[in-house]
């Protein structure tokens, strides 16, 4: 792997953004040395010859299959919101979106 | 012989014949989980009410005179990543530690309505990712033949289950090698079949163009029972297979005079254990013995599986893995915005095996490097494919090494996982082709531990995989490879 290639601290932190990820400090530290040595490993992939050759996203032994766009039965509200602790109503409640992001208020 | 140490054949046989009655069979596992568990530690969650109430109602059905499934009242052990309705399922992870699905995946349906007693949720590493169990979260499962070892991983609770006599039959789940690794390790058969034979509805995914659910089984015969339960189409899965299901059980005395089969020079190297090479060698040797023509061949690309494997892996885990947000289900926190509970909820369910992953995949789908990793491992991975097929236009089979050691010492390589990677070489070719493999139990080594070897076939070709098993399995004496000596009860 190339030294750029490495994941440096900033990086970590965007990461762990894109994830989702809330890291302690110390656990973000060793996480990123692990990744690095992962990353390491796997950079191999690069030494293979590949020229020509389509990427294969699926064990494409299946045709793809299609069914008609029908309504069907499904889970029960009661279902739906048994595991959630965050019920109201017919409602899954998430706290304020609003001042996120880039666009935020 | 007591009713906990007979495979499920021979439960289904005595069951059929009213000998003993699915209660009996169902209290005599119970019995032994009581006085083994303790030690090995298999499930996270056992079901006893469940299971007798189960084997009730196939006494009655089958007093009634009614038809049965050849397991109606024999017991199973299921994976704690594939959802039973009503039953938690937790996958190790302390994320989902209270979730309680609303319904059955589609292997589980079967198997209850086959009158299958759930005897309980077996241990796995968290979310299926690891090669030792000792990635759960709650605790670590140990090695019925030796406890100081462990079981293998990720299904290590199922196969530990199965080989302690807790369960004759278990289900796991095969991504990269899953159901077959510890299967060697605890001396046991473990079949993935092809992607799309077994339905993955209800499976919670780790990595969706690999996920399967394969029986762990004391025999040949019992893994193809189950089998031909699971197998068929489904429409909840689009990826399941509208082809016939094959007469998995009536190919097992159909021998193996004229097949072609391959063995993997790959899988012999020496840095392999050399005792586990002298096993390939000598199952190469049983194969010819009863007629089949064995030749030597090189896959020039599966030795790049490894990085291909990881790769896609983690990139697929860490969008599947996107769906656990603590919001719909798993565990829960509050905060002062959305992110930052999807956040915390995340960074404190989550261990620290599947924050590496999620991380990692992440990482190759940025687009810096999508085209050098994630899509480079796309491309490896069509040369893989290229490799089996290529192979299968010369041979049935393909014959070698499931493992390149033993089950290891537990706490030996948690500080090192590449180590532990390291030790899939052989089992993460297959399913990135998504192609059937069976690893078999091959006898003892040594240090007093079994060895396995793998056989691999064709899309579909399940039918060879359990012929050519079963008759390596007679070559050893026909019978299941039990831990001598056996788990110490309380």
């Amino acid at each position: 792997m190339a030294a750029d290639e490495a994941i440096g601290e900033r990086e970590m932190d965007e990461l762990a953004e894109l994830a989702c990820l809330y890291l302690e400090p110390a656990e973000k530290k060793m996480l990123n040395r692990r990744l690095n040595a992962l990353m390491e490993l796997l950079g191999k992939i690069g030494e293979v010859e590949t020229g020509g050759v389509e990427p294969d996203i699926h064990p494409g032994i299946l045709p793809p299959r299609f069914r008609e766009d029908e309504v069907e039965p499904s889970l029960s509200p009661g279902r739906v919101f048994q595991n959630s602790a965050h019920r109201s109503d017919s409602f899954f409640r998430v706290p304020s979106i609003a001042g996120e992001g880039p666009g935020g208020a | 012989m007591k009713l906990y140490e007979m495979t499920a054949l021979e439960l289904s046989r005595l069951l059929g014949k009213k000998e003993v009655s699915a209660v009996e069979v169902t209290q005599s596992f119970l019995e032994r989980t009581g006085s083994v568990e303790p030690q090995v530690q298999a499930y996270i969650t056992q079901t006893p009410e469940i299971a007798l109430a189960a084997a009730e109602m196939v006494d009655k059905q089958r007093a009634r005179g009614e038809a049965l499934s050849p397991l109606a009242g024999v017991p199973l052990a299921v994976k704690d990543n594939i959802c039973t309705g009503g039953v938690r399922t937790t996958c190790a992870s302390r994320f989902m530690e209270e979730y309680i699905p609303p319904t059955d995946a589609t292997v589980v349906m079967k198997a209850r309505r086959a009158g299958m007693p759930l005897l309980g949720k077996t241990n796995l590493d968290e979310f299926a990712m690891g090669s030792s169990t000792e990635n759960s979260a709650f605790f670590p499962t140990r090695n019925p033949w030796d406890l100081q070892r462990v079981p293998g991983g990720s299904s290590g609770g199922s196969a530990a289950a199965v080989a302690a006599g807790m369960a004759p039959l278990a289900l796991g789940t095969d991504t990269g090698g899953s159901v077959r690794q510890p299967a060697a390790f605890c001396g046991l058969v473990g079949l993935r079949p092809t992607y799309g034979r077994v339905s993955r509805a209800g499976l919670v995914p780790l990595a969706s163009s690999l996920d399967q659910a394969g029986p762990l089984a004391l025999t040949t015969a019992d893994a193809a029972l189950l089998l031909s339960l699971i197998a068929g189409e489904d429409r909840l899965d689009p990826t399941s297979s509208a082809a016939p299901v094959d007469d998995y059980t009536g190919a097992l005395s159909q021998g193996v005079r004229g097949l072609k089969v391959g063995l993997l020079a790959e899988h012999l190297p020496p840095e392999f254990d050399s005792e586990i090479i002298a096993a390939v060698r000598r199952a190469a040797a049983a194969l010819e013995k009863n007629g089949a023509i064995v030749e030597e061949h090189a896959m020039p690309h599966i030795s790049s599986s490894l990085e291909v494997y990881y790769l896609l892996c983690a990139a697929e885990a860490s969008s599947n893995l996107g769906r656990f947000d603590g919001l719909r289900y798993g565990r829960s926190e509050s905060a002062e915005n959305v992110t930052a509970m999807y956040s915390r909820a995340r960074g404190e369910g989550f261990g620290p095996e599947v924050k590496r992953r999620i991380l990692l995949g992440t990482a190759v789908l940025r687009e810096s490097r999508y085209e050098r990793y994630f899509l480079q491992a796309q491309r490896v991975r069509a040369l893989i494919r290229r490799d089996f097929e290529d192979a299968f236009s010369r041979f049935d089979l393909l014959l070698g090494a499931v493992t390149p050691s033993t089950a290891f010492k537990l706490g030996e390589k948690i500080e090192d996982p590449l180590a532990i990677y390291r030790g899939d070489i052989c089992i993460l070719p297959g399913p990135l082709a998504g192609v059937p493999s069976i690893a078999l139990p091959a006898g003892t080594v040594s240090g007093g531990l079994p060895v396995g070897v793998q056989l691999t076939a064709a899309p579909f070709n399940e039918r060879v995989l359990f012929r050519a098993a079963h008759l390596l399995e007679q070559e050893r004496g026909g019978r299941p490879l039990r831990p001598q000596p056996a788990p110490p009860a309380l």
